[in-house]
């Protein structure tokens, strides 16, 4: 039995403080309390950040309790990002709750905290059971966090779709696992793909594969089992929207490529391709289309995300190394893009002033000419229009496919960007091109910061890509390296 | 010192658009925008006095290694087209801005802010040795150019915006795609500049896949029948400033594409496809050209203009002769003037009479006769009377496309004297017949002296064109020796 707790020290510093913080909750006056667990939360996240940089790139993967938890750069990457966007997601969400009444403040933070707990542990989970219950604190954390503003009925209806879909697709990824348990006679990756291997191709394994991979492809919102997701983002506190979008991808994402490499890609190297390939094609077509109409921007935003899971889907169908590189590195442009663009949604929201819709943005240029020309660039980012970094995301895709000849799906991705170019100009026509009523919520500043923060990164990795290009390919050299 | 004096002239604007962002006051903005376009005139012309036109390939190269994971480098240099086209940019918007500078009434910040964001990116599509950074600058011009005709246009400027923008951006797609394919043709040395690139020799069936992938996104831009409907609409709503870069700039960005990257490296699919070319550009000189007689909104029939010149400078290119090509370079250049300028005329006469119907206008030149003045050095230069140098760039192109087909040069020829119609006859109702208005102001010294500065160096380069065409002689029979030709 090797513990190895020391590889563990960022996750077990965030579990204890958030356990602490969970008592304090019972010490801290009401009024004090979003500033308190704000600033509690925040210090801890940085901590956090701090010993997962720590941690460094090493190439060599790190073993916790007995294989169960496998730490390598790919790892470290991510869950510094995630700690990241957890960062931002706390200082939204001050100022979003500094601006609605919430009765349960000190909940809010530390269950943002175990949320982020849960996705740091499935980024490094290399076992059946520490995946699948890595996945659930971070969801059931989740489903908590959209309850907790119940006040709204929309609220409510998005807490318990997303309650509802979310635990079949863990039911439906759990029994997977459990077939393959059976069958490979282990839990661990590694254990699993060697048995596989020796034990060759049968319908059970194919069986077990199809679900696991379908209670992935629910969590990543790929079509066809997307269709929680624009209510969920719609409905969620924006905040927490802004957290879903970024960190639950980015780590079930990671998790399933982590999964699916070891398990599945050896097992049959190319087979899954075309398969894969025709649902992302999909995906990202579904997502573009129907973003065209919407007139809401989180909705419009989640079918965004629907067609960047189409994008990012067609890494797994290329050669591990160029796939894994260009996967993580859309994840974590991505990622910032995302924040950006709900934080400026969620600076736009005030009691009586939704802010969410395309008609609040109008004229928005003339009040803030900051934020304006912010949106212009993370919208543009998003369509992967240079010089911002969502060019490079969409590039080292594309560079990764045509290497492997799938020249027809490159095209699909250009092509899907196109449609998507219509619905990410529409703010800006709106914010720049129309006269508004004027009035609009004043900005507060932790909100504003986040969004300044973001924007900065997707200009400057646009401009400079090579600090995050060279991080992901340290990643995907690290982890690709670690599986032969 | 001159390889980095090349960045300067790239990155100066971007330090003036951050200036006139940071400027308080909005009188002071356009001089600003003024001073830091004067002075990328300057360097361009610097440039030119130190470049040495008698060596062949590019000069003031300078590189730097940009990213780690992929070989793609900073690395800018000019040659004579480049060089050339280069001065008509640093030109057409140095003339932009006393365009705007009455028009442009409100958000002067944005909009000079945006002006010189623009003109960055317009010296980098030029100017750049690398393929992504070609394709960087090339993508990111649209952003500004979309909030300019979106921000500042007329009625419709929200749809032609749009419209502006998803045309190009459909073109240029399947451009990413291209260079995508390109660059790993040398596998597994991946290679994106543009010098190692052009001494590829590429497998014909791969030749005449990725020539029509870049030929759409260079196609739109120039644009070359039937692709051009988004470019009446484009000119017509955009502001004067606006519509003075789309024909001065922008369109040659699509030619020089041409130029730069197909017939180098596509040489056989080029000469195969020639003759789809050829009928393109027949089509758009013929019929744009009638569409033109027809308009009644002056933008309109100076945007139509356009496209039809376009086509001679297309068939130009495609003729792959010394005569062709070289006329179709220095038409580029004089297009570039040309219809800038006469968007500039039209801009004017627009802000006085806040018309663009033909109806609305007539004998201006009683009131006006300053303008009526430079704005018939403008229209005989469109219509290429002999001693303006749109007559040289014409009929050099003429003269190519009759080498290459005689079909081809007995219809540009016959384009010719439609284009002699409609300008014309736009000429007379406009500044000629009984005036419809009670008072119309002259030219301002402002407006006057930049468009007098224009019509002299028309008139200057219609009487001596080797003072151009002595930078990119050397360029083309390096080119056309390559295509072996």
């Amino acid at each position: 039995m090797v513990l190895n707790l020391h590889a563990l020290l960022p996750e077990l510093t965030l579990l204890s403080c958030a356990l602490a913080m969970l008592l304090l909750d019972l010490f801290v006056p009401e009024r004090h309390k979003n500033g308190v667990f704000a600033f509690a939360s925040s210090v801890v996240l940085g901590t956090v950040l701090l010993l997962v940089a720590k941690q460094g790139f090493n190439l060599e993967p790190v073993f916790a309790f007995n294989g169960f938890l496998k730490k390598d750069a790919m790892v470290n990457i991510t869950q510094g990002f995630v700690v990241l966007c957890g960062l931002m997601a706390v200082l939204l969400s001050y100022s979003y709750i500094s601006k609605f009444s919430l009765k349960y403040r000190g909940e809010y933070y530390y269950t943002l905290l175990f949320a982020v707990f849960g996705a740091l542990l499935l980024v490094a989970s290399a076992e059946f059971s520490t995946l699948f219950v890595s996945l659930e604190v971070m969801s059931i954390s989740i489903y908590i966090l959209i309850a907790l503003f119940k006040e709204e009925v929309r609220e409510a209806e998005s807490a318990v779709k997303y309650f509802i879909t979310g635990s079949v697709g863990s039911a439906v990824l759990v029994y997977g696992l459990a077939i393959l348990y059976g069958v490979a006679g282990s839990t661990e990756y590694a254990g699993v793909a060697s048995a596989l291997r020796s034990a060759g191709v049968s319908a059970p394994v194919l069986v077990a594969m199809i679900l696991v991979a379908a209670g992935f492809l629910f969590k990543t919102s790929t079509v066809p089992f997307h269709a929680w997701i624009p209510d969920v983002y719609h409905g969620a506190p924006t905040p927490v929207t802004a957290f879903m979008g970024a960190v639950v991808k980015m780590a079930s994402f990671v998790a399933f490529l982590r999964l699916f490499l070891p398990v599945f890609y050896y097992y049959t190297p190319g087979e899954f391709a075309p398969v894969l390939l025709i649902l992302a094609v999909v995906t990202m077509f579904f997502g573009a289309f129907m973003a065209l109409n919407q007139e809401n921007l989180k909705r419009l935003l989640a079918y965004s995300a629907v067609s960047h899971t189409g994008v990012i889907l067609t890494a797994f169908a290329v050669e591990p190394v160029s796939g894994s590189f260009a996967l993580v590195f859309y994840l974590l442009v991505y990622a910032f893009m995302v924040v950006s663009a709900f934080a400026m949604v969620s600076i736009m929201t005030a009691e009586g002033f939704k802010g969410e819709n395309l008609e609040d943005w109008k004229g928005l240029y003339s009040k803030s000419p900051f934020i304006a020309v912010c949106a212009v660039v993370v919208f543009m980012s998003l369509a992967g229009i240079p010089p911002f970094a969502g060019f490079w995301a969409k590039l080292y895709i594309l560079m990764a496919l045509v290497k492997d000849g799938f020249l027809t799906t490159a095209f699909a991705v250009v092509l899907s960007t196109l449609v998507s170019l219509y619905f990410y100009l529409k703010p800006v026509v709106y914010m720049f091109m129309k006269e508004g009523k004027g009035v609009y919520p004043s900005f507060t500043l932790p909100g504003y910061a986040v969004v300044a923060v973001t924007t900065l990164f997707v200009i400057f990795f646009g401009i400079f890509p090579s600090y995050l290009a060279k991080l992901s390919l340290a990643g995907a050299t690290a982890f690709v390296r670690g599986l032969i | 010192m001159l390889e980095n004096l090349l960045t300067a002239v790239v990155f100066l604007p971007l330090l003036g658009a951050l200036l006139v962002s940071l400027c308080r006051s909005e009188e002071r903005i356009r001089w600003i925008a003024l001073a830091f376009t004067g002075a990328e005139l300057l360097l361009s012309v610097v440039l030119m006095l130190f470049f040495d036109p008698a060596k062949g390939g590019f000069q003031f190269v300078s590189s730097v290694r940009w990213l780690k994971a992929i070989p793609v480098t900073y690395k800018v240099g000019v040659d004579g087209l480049s060089l050339i086209m280069l001065l008509m940019t640093t030109l057409v918007t140095f003339v932009a801005v006393p365009s705007a500078w009455n028009y442009i009434d409100r958000r002067r910040r944005l909009f000079y802010a945006l002006l010189l964001v623009l003109e960055t990116s317009m010296v980098g599509v030029f100017v750049s040795l690398d393929i992504v950074l070609f394709y960087i600058f090339w993508e990111a011009m649209l952003i500004p150019m979309t909030l300019i005709i979106g921000v500042w246009g007329g009625e419709r400027r929200i749809y032609s915006a749009l419209k502006f923008f998803i045309y190009t951006f459909a073109g240029s797609i399947f451009l990413l795609v291209g260079i995508v394919v390109l660059v790993f043709l040398n596998a597994p040395d991946l290679t994106f500049d543009i010098q190692q690139l052009l001494k590829l020799s590429v497998p014909l069936y791969i030749q005449k896949w990725l020539f029509w992938a870049f030929f759409l996104a260079f196609a739109v831009k120039v644009p070359v029948w039937p692709l051009h409907t988004w470019l009446p609409d484009a000119h017509v709503e955009a502001p004067t400033p606006g519509s003075v870069i789309l024909a001065g700039v922008l369109l040659k960005m699509g030619t020089y594409g041409f130029l730069r990257f197909s017939i180098p490296l596509f040489p056989e699919a080029c000469k195969l496809y020639a003759p789809v070319i050829f009928a393109l550009g027949i089509v758009a000189i013929i019929y744009t050209a009638l569409v033109a007689l027809v308009q009644e909104d002056v933008k309109r029939i100076v945007a139509y203009s356009s496209v039809s010149h376009m086509g001679f400078v297309m068939i130009g290119l495609f003729s792959l002769n010394v005569h062709g090509v070289e006329g179709a370079i220095f038409q580029m250049l004089n297009h570039g003037l040309v219809s800038a300028s006469l968007f500039f005329v039209v801009g004017v006469i627009y802000e006085r009479l806040h018309t663009r119907s033909v109806r609305g206008m007539g004998g201006i030149s009683t009131f006006a006769p300053k303008l009526a003045t430079v704005a018939m050095v403008f229209t005989l230069a469109s219509v290429g009377l002999p001693g303006t140098s749109s007559f040289i760039g014409e009929f050099l192109t003429i003269l190519g496309g009759l080498r290459a087909s005689v079909w081809a040069g007995v219809l540009m020829a016959l384009g010719v004297i439609f284009g002699a119609a409609y300008m014309l006859y736009m000429y007379r109702n406009v500044f000629f017949l009984k005036p419809r208005m009670e008072s119309f102001a002259d030219l301002d010294l402002r407006e006057f002296a930049t468009l007098g500065l224009v019509a002299i160096l028309i008139i200057w380069w219609g009487v001596f064109p080797e003072v151009i065409m002595n930078f990119f002689h050397a360029y083309v029979h390096e080119t056309l020796k390559a295509l072996g030709v």
